[in-house]
């Protein structure tokens, strides 16, 4: 049967009555891929076509060209205010950028989280050098998402590891741990502010349902990768699971509105 | 819009799976509820079973789902377990007018040495092979087989353009589905550049979910009538060439 959202998504690509928020986009090109179109316009024009309201984004040159991209994503948030928000990128390679992050975070508005790639930077979550930022995020309740990925790195025993230390964050396991589904579902179960996260996590026959059956759709939240997706695959992979129109909401706003504390309404 | 999924399958995975589809019921369930009317079916067990005897389950099991529409996995000719001489016409006696390659799977390599004569019949034939991502391989088929009708499956997520981009141009019976085709613009960009006629509408269920690809397709800022070509069009034209 089809639901009220499952129509709306249908027929026009974007859901009148469900505001999306992608909790995890990116910004500009990427030298991996070809991006068709990585800057504002073109993102917004995805945005637009698939009902995503805000994108709250980490520079590809933040995570791939160290601290001052962050300052790219610090322009992009200004030049589109009401679009987009930012995560400051912290690189454990470089710890001593680390308080320039923290000033970022506190001064500028157009920071509401903290973006971490241990992939890239092949470090272990569990490394001395991210040991501040954990701290502080801790102490501030501070929203921390983190590239997540089944390994030693960043899997859900080093996610485990850091949640056993710092409660307090508000944790987003990008990708949701990509692989390791149980334990990372373990991991959401076990901390308050643990979160699962869905991008390319989506895709994965039945991961959606299994997710909000296991733990809730309130744990749940949706993001795009963008400009890597189209916003209307991962919506699709949502509107069609087997789970309710509350649950989508849940996970495709209300959850996020939560986070960073804003209220977008039905 | 009618949509004809080239790329589902059903049946064991023999793997952990998030999404059972163990028989064509449950496969069409899916179907239905996401709104595709016919989808181009292999069976799970072909895979990670005994291809040849999945390749029968898979006519008596879909015999009774005109919706269901066949494609064989194939082995290669020397042990005696894929008779080139017959194939085509039990391939014809069965409905089948499509085949999948596994060689990985099955420990052969698809080459000229091992697959010439049944990659000749293929060519001859116009039936279409379906390959799952792995270029080196494509690249290299394609350039022994070029006017082979080949479609790239599963491609990757993150925009593997630059990839099959040369092979587009190169090659005229190359296709890609869209199971994997994920990338912001990029329906847009590549009928822009190469035209629709060689883009397949699929899914990769149960491995992936329907709904994605479908909502990417039915929104993407391209034409109706390249939307109508990619969903079900181009594949029904693949099929209706098949000679056998």
């Amino acid at each position: 049967m089809r639901t009220q959202l499952m129509e709306e998504a249908i027929k026009d690509g974007l859901m009148p009555s469900c505001p999306i928020i992608d909790i995890h986009g990116h910004w500009g090109p990427f030298s991996g891929i070809y991006f068709p179109k990585p800057y504002g316009d073109g993102m917004i024009a995805s945005m637009e076509r698939s009902g995503v309201v805000l994108n709250v984004f980490s520079s590809h040159a933040a995570i791939f060209e160290g601290f001052e991209g962050n300052l790219v994503t610090l322009r992009a948030v200004r030049e589109y205010p009401e679009r987009f928000r930012g995560y400051v990128v912290y690189n454990p390679n470089e710890p001593q950028t680390w308080e320039r992050c923290r000033k970022l975070f506190e001064e500028y508005e157009e920071f509401v989280g903290f973006k971490i790639h241990p992939g890239v930077d092949n470090y272990s979550l569990l490394g001395k050098n991210y040991q501040p930022l954990f701290e502080y995020a801790h102490q501030k309740q501070a929203l921390v998402l983190s590239h997540t990925w089944g390994g030693d790195i960043c899997g859900a025993k080093a996610v485990r590891g850091v949640m056993e230390k710092y409660p307090e964050i508000r944790f987003l396991m990008g990708h949701s741990c990509y692989g390791e589904w149980e334990e990372a579902v373990k991991v959401a179960q076990d901390f308050p502010h643990a979160y699962l996260e869905l991008t390319a996590a989506y895709a994965v026959g039945g991961l959606v349902a299994y997710f909000v059956e296991q733990v809730g759709a309130e744990k749940v939240l949706f993001g795009t990768d963008a400009p890597w997706f189209d916003p209307h695959y991962p919506m699709g992979c949502v509107i069609f699971a087997e789970i309710s129109d509350e649950d989508r909401r849940n996970i495709f706003y209300r959850n996020a509105e939560r986070l960073l504390g804003i209220e977008l309404g039905d | 819009m009618e949509f004809f999924d080239c790329h589902a399958s059903y049946g064991p995975t023999y793997t952990r799976t998030l999404l059972e589809l163990p028989d064509p019921q449950a496969l069409i369930a899916q179907m239905e509820r996401v709104g595709i009317g016919k989808a181009l079916v292999y069976h799970g067990a072909a895979v990670r079973g005994y291809p040849l005897e999945a390749n029968q389950r898979l006519i008596t099991e879909l015999a009774p789902y005109p919706q269901l529409v066949p494609a064989w996995v194939l082995l290669p000719p020397q042990t005696g377990e894929w008779d080139l001489e017959s194939f085509p016409g039990e391939m014809k006696a069965s409905g089948v007018r499509a085949l999948w390659a596994f060689p990985g799977d099955h420990r052969y390599l698809l080459n000229k040495v091992t697959m010439g004569p049944v990659l000749e019949e293929l060519v001859a034939r116009k039936i279409p092979l379906f390959l799952k991502k792995d270029w080196e391989l494509i690249y290299s088929v394609l350039a022994d087989f070029p006017e082979l009708v080949l479609v790239a499956t599963g491609h990757g997520p993150w925009g593997r353009d630059r990839y099959f981009r040369p092979l587009l141009e190169q090659y005229p019976n190359f296709y890609i589905d869209t199971a994997n085709y994920e990338l912001d613009w990029g329906l847009e960009a590549l009928c822009a550049k190469y035209g629709h006629e060689r883009i397949l509408f699929g899914t990769a269920t149960p491995d992936r979910t329907m709904g994605g690809p479908l909502l990417t397709l039915l929104h993407a800022p391209i034409s109706c009538e390249a939307k109508e070509a990619i969903a079900s069009g181009n594949l029904e034209r693949i099929l209706g060439e098949v000679k056998l």
